[in-house]
């Protein structure tokens, strides 16, 4: 279970998802896989305020899963994954901070350099749940 | 309530099935995650720019609000 989880996770990840082949017929896009390239800033596009807007909510959803997994035990408080944890979400959050500030305020090169910050930190909190 | 909104909200309702194999706190939790996407649902809303401001901000603020308690457990604070 906790697998799926990550993997819910990862599809509502800050970086675009490249679909594989396989062989079968292409599925309709889930609802996950369509919001991909929406959360992601695309080549040669800057950071809106929509994604930003979707990066704090999938940010937010990410935390629930942690918070369920700290209550069922599978992160223990204070242990070194649960620092790792807390460690890139506090990454996650001041880079989303710094994206929506620079973003407001039209600075779409820092808005953009701190999103993607904002996703490698999210990466982070996957690749620690992963452990 | 704009398309992408919807579709994040679907997105949120589709993640469900996946973790909540039947215990209840997981279903508190998946619907924790739920709400979270629903939330989102009035940014952006055409029309009101301020009432869609002063949403922004209050969903921002419980966020971050989240962000810190998430964090100073994790830490064992």
């Amino acid at each position: 279970m906790r697998k799926m989880m990550i993997a819910a996770l990862a599809a509502l990840c800050l970086s675009a998802c490249a679909t594989s082949g396989t062989g079968k017929p292409p599925a309709p896009p889930s609802p996950i896989e369509q919001l991909a390239p929406i959360l992601a800033p695309l080549a040669g596009n800057h950071v809106t305020a929509e994604a930003i807007d979707l990066a704090f909510a999938a940010s937010d959803a990410a935390l629930y899963v942690v918070d369920f997994m700290r209550s069922v035990g599978w992160i223990t408080d204070g242990s070194p994954k649960a620092i790792a944890l807390a460690d890139a979400a506090e990454k996650l959050k001041g880079w989303l901070v710094v994206a929506d500030t620079a973003q407001r305020a039209g600075d779409v090169l820092k808005a953009d350099g701190a999103y993607n910050k904002a996703a490698a930190a999210y990466s982070l909190i996957l690749k620690a749940l992963e452990r | 309530m704009n398309d992408t909104l919807k579709l994040l909200i679907e997105a949120g309702k589709s993640i469900l099935p996946a973790i909540v194999p039947g215990a209840a706190v997981a279903i508190q939790i998946g619907k924790g995650i739920v709400d979270a996407l629903d939330a989102a649902k009035d940014i952006g809303t055409p029309g009101d720019q301020s009432a869609s401001a002063e949403t922004r901000e209050a969903i921002r603020a419980k966020i971050l609000e989240h962000f810190d308690d998430t964090i100073a457990g994790l830490r064992g604070d």
